[in-house]
């Protein structure tokens, strides 16, 4: 029937589907807008949603190939902070080589878990838990369950045209690797059937672990630019962050994984999120009204979902 | 010259009433200034937020002030200064900080972000000003904007903690805490149980610091079952974190095995403690250490009044609320909803109303807050 309709003509129910983080987005953006009196849209509100949404767009763009395959990473919060807290101790002797040991650590932290993922027949959202957790135990003895200071110079770098810059270079690379390469499709044809994937000739291990690389990087990037915005790194550094990225794909339209998962999924996300957060305290909603509303908008977004999945909109 | 001494001893009469009153003004004859005091608001309504909030709302209001709230996304010092741009976005004047949730990672970008933008600004629950360091003390030490530290003494908080279970016969103790912390090792919750243990000859036999299993009351259930498995001489447990989370299974253990002499000191005020209390399970308790922010609103008031108490921020003692046995905790629960400082108090330690509030004053005021201080000021026969 629905394919009927799409024959005869324009689908709007299809579209509207298709494209309704857009809607969300924009309708937060048309809410709050009238209700903080344009205040939302001033040149420091629109520093404050780029600046509290640059973690998750990174995070959520790694995550994507994750996403596709079907999985999940609870490492990522444990990565972020041994990465940070590594590149807070380095940084007392070079902040270039912090970077540096920010993003080896993230990705050898995202080795680790791409080669257990690939080669053990463990949940992966079992495996990851495990590796968070020996992580978050060698963090305290680590630190000597102090926070570790960063010059005070680094504060400097928590520069937003900086990290607007890393956004959207790393939004490209993540785009044409997702959507233009084999690496891409194959990650979804796993999500879809690792199966019907492997009969096909795709080996298994080399894209299972690749897609963890990607979620180490994104580690090391976010956790450097953690300790420039901060000024320091602790355990609690990066606390929930896997939680908050499953969050912002499922409010950009990514509720479920596998191979419907898109791009934009990972960009719209955490906009809607920042965007909420910062508007409902611009517009001075009581704190037990922002849950509500916060609850309100997830559930709509799981039925829109549900709606989604039903018209098999791609 | 009768009719003359009555008119002149008139007038002089009169002249003096107007003088006095002239020196006298009373909160009604000053405008104060309207400003804009920040806080965070994480919607939590445990024991300690609630009152917490409660009392910041009722000050800035007594102030003349506006509330300006704002929830952070999340828990990380990362959320809390995305949380204090948007305060400072909305034109505040001056922000209530609690130190524990930027911890030590974000109190530099923090103080540097209210110093940017010319608010003032304090910290609560956490620590005193040097301990701070040198890179925030770099950003704030000859600042305008810096009102100071509200630290309560944790370590004494446990040891007297300690000091009660030993005072009720109560030697060999469990411990129910927070993973391991030295972040403030000289003044930690643990410090003083340790010197406790010391000065009392008390054991700790076991600890518990596992926030999967501190974090519910099941948990705290299995924590007290174990600890009497593993040591039938066990004759208390000190809570030292999570309190309220643990603490109903602990009381329904204790209370359905009968354990009449097993008493449990604790930190931080549970949700129904005087059920607990009246069991004859809880014998101390230390929390409502809820005045930090309202401080740093008087503070601010002052500052923006015209008239700032100190030119230089500096720290101050918060105390805690100490009850010392299950009766007091009683007590103490038929008046915790009460606010602490009411508007009459509040508007005295304005230097615009009373010319005589000083940061001497003020600090004594700071010391002085205690059980016995709420009843003195607010139930005195």
């Amino acid at each position: 029937m629905n394919a009927t309709k799409a024959e005869n003509g324009f689908n709007w129910q299809r579209m509207v589907l298709k494209l309704y983080p857009f809607f969300v987005l924009g309708l937060l953006l048309i809410f709050f807008g009238v209700l903080t009196k344009g205040t939302l849209f001033s040149s420091r509100n629109i520093k404050n949603i780029l600046e509290s949404s640059f973690q998750y767009l990174i995070g959520c763009m790694a995550a994507l190939f994750i996403f596709a395959q079907g999985e999940q990473d609870f490492s990522m919060a444990s990565n972020i902070a041994l990465s940070a807290i590594l590149a807070a101790m380095i940084s007392k002797t070079s902040v270039p080589l912090a970077l540096v040991v920010a993003l080896v650590s993230g990705i050898a932290v995202g080795c680790a878990c791409g080669f257990l993922y690939a080669r053990l027949p463990i949940p992966v959202f079992f495996l990851t838990m495990c590796i968070a957790n020996v992580i978050a135990g060698f963090l305290g003895p680590m630190t000597n369950y102090q926070s570790v200071k960063t010059p005070v110079s680094m504060l400097n770098l928590d520069n937003t045209n900086l990290k607007l810059l890393v956004a959207v270079i790393f939004a490209v690379i993540i785009y044409v690797i997702y959507n233009k390469t084999t690496y891409g499709k194959y990650s979804r044809a796993i999500g879809a059937s690792p199966v019907v994937a492997r009969l096909s000739g795709i080996n298994l291990s080399r894209y299972k672990f690749a897609a963890f690389v990607f979620t180490g990087i994104a580690a090391g990037i976010v956790a450097f630019f953690s300790i420039c915005k901060s000024g320091g790194a602790s355990k609690a550094t990066g606390t929930m962050f896997h939680f908050n990225v499953m969050v912002a794909m499922a409010l950009g339209g990514a509720t479920t994984g596998g191979p419907k998962v898109k791009f934009r999924c990972a960009v719209i996300g955490p906009l809607i999120i920042s965007v909420l957060t910062l508007g409902m305290n611009l517009a001075r909603i009581p704190v037990g009204m922002q849950n509500l509303m916060k609850g309100v908008l997830f559930l709509a977004v799981m039925v829109l979902s549900d709606r989604l999945s039903r018209f098999d909109v791609d | 010259m009768k009719k003359m001494r009555k008119v002149l001893a008139g007038l002089l009469t009169g002249a003096m009433v107007l003088s006095m009153a002239a020196f006298t003004a009373s909160a009604e004859d000053v405008e104060l200034v309207n400003f804009k005091m920040g806080y965070f608001d994480t919607g939590s309504q445990d024991g300690t937020t609630v009152p917490l909030r409660n009392n910041l709302v009722a000050a800035i209001e007594s102030l003349g002030a506006e509330g300006v709230s704002v929830q952070p996304a999340g828990n990380t010092p990362d959320d809390y200064l995305d949380a204090l741009d948007t305060l400072i976005s909305q034109g505040v004047d001056a922000i209530a900080l609690p130190w524990v949730s930027f911890m030590f990672a974000g109190t530099p970008a923090a103080v540097k972000k209210c110093e940017d933008a010319g608010v003032y600004y304090g910290f609560y629950w956490g620590v005193d000003v040097e301990t701070l360091g040198e890179d925030t003390l770099a950003f704030c030490q000859d600042s305008d904007h810096f009102m100071g530290c509200f630290y309560q003494q944790e370590n004494d908080a446990a040891y007297a903690a300690m000091e009660t279970l030993h005072n009720y016969g109560c030697d060999k103790v469990g411990y129910i805490g927070l993973a391991a912390s030295n972040e403030l090792q000289e003044n930690s919750r643990d410090y003083g149980v340790l010197k406790a243990c010391e000065d009392f000859g008390m054991e700790i036999l076991v600890e518990q610091r596992d926030q999967n299993v501190t974090t519910t009351a099941e948990g705290g259930a299995t924590t007290v079952e174990n600890f009497l498995t593993a040591y039938p001489e066990m004759q208390g447990i000190v809570i030292a974190g999570n309190t309220q989370f643990v603490m109903p299974g602990i009381d329904q253990v204790i209370t359905s095995k009968g354990l009449t002499d097993f008493k449990v000191a604790a930190i931080d005020f549970p949700d129904a403690m005087e059920t607990y209390a009246q069991d004859g399970v809880l014998v101390y308790d230390a929390g409502a250490h809820v005045t930090g922010p309202v401080y740093l609103t008087i503070l601010a008031a002052n500052a923006m009044n015209g008239t700032p108490l100190i030119t230089k921020g500096q720290s101050f003692n918060q105390q805690y609320i100490k009850l010392t046995s299950s009766e007091e905790i009683e007590q103490w629960v038929s008046i915790a909803d009460e606010i602490v400082y009411n508007t009459d108090e509040l508007l005295q330690c304005l230097q615009v109303v009373n010319p005589e509030f000083d940061v001497e004053a003020f600090d004594e005021m700071v010391r002085n807050y205690s059980y016995a201080d709420i009843m003195a000021r607010h139930h005195a026969e």
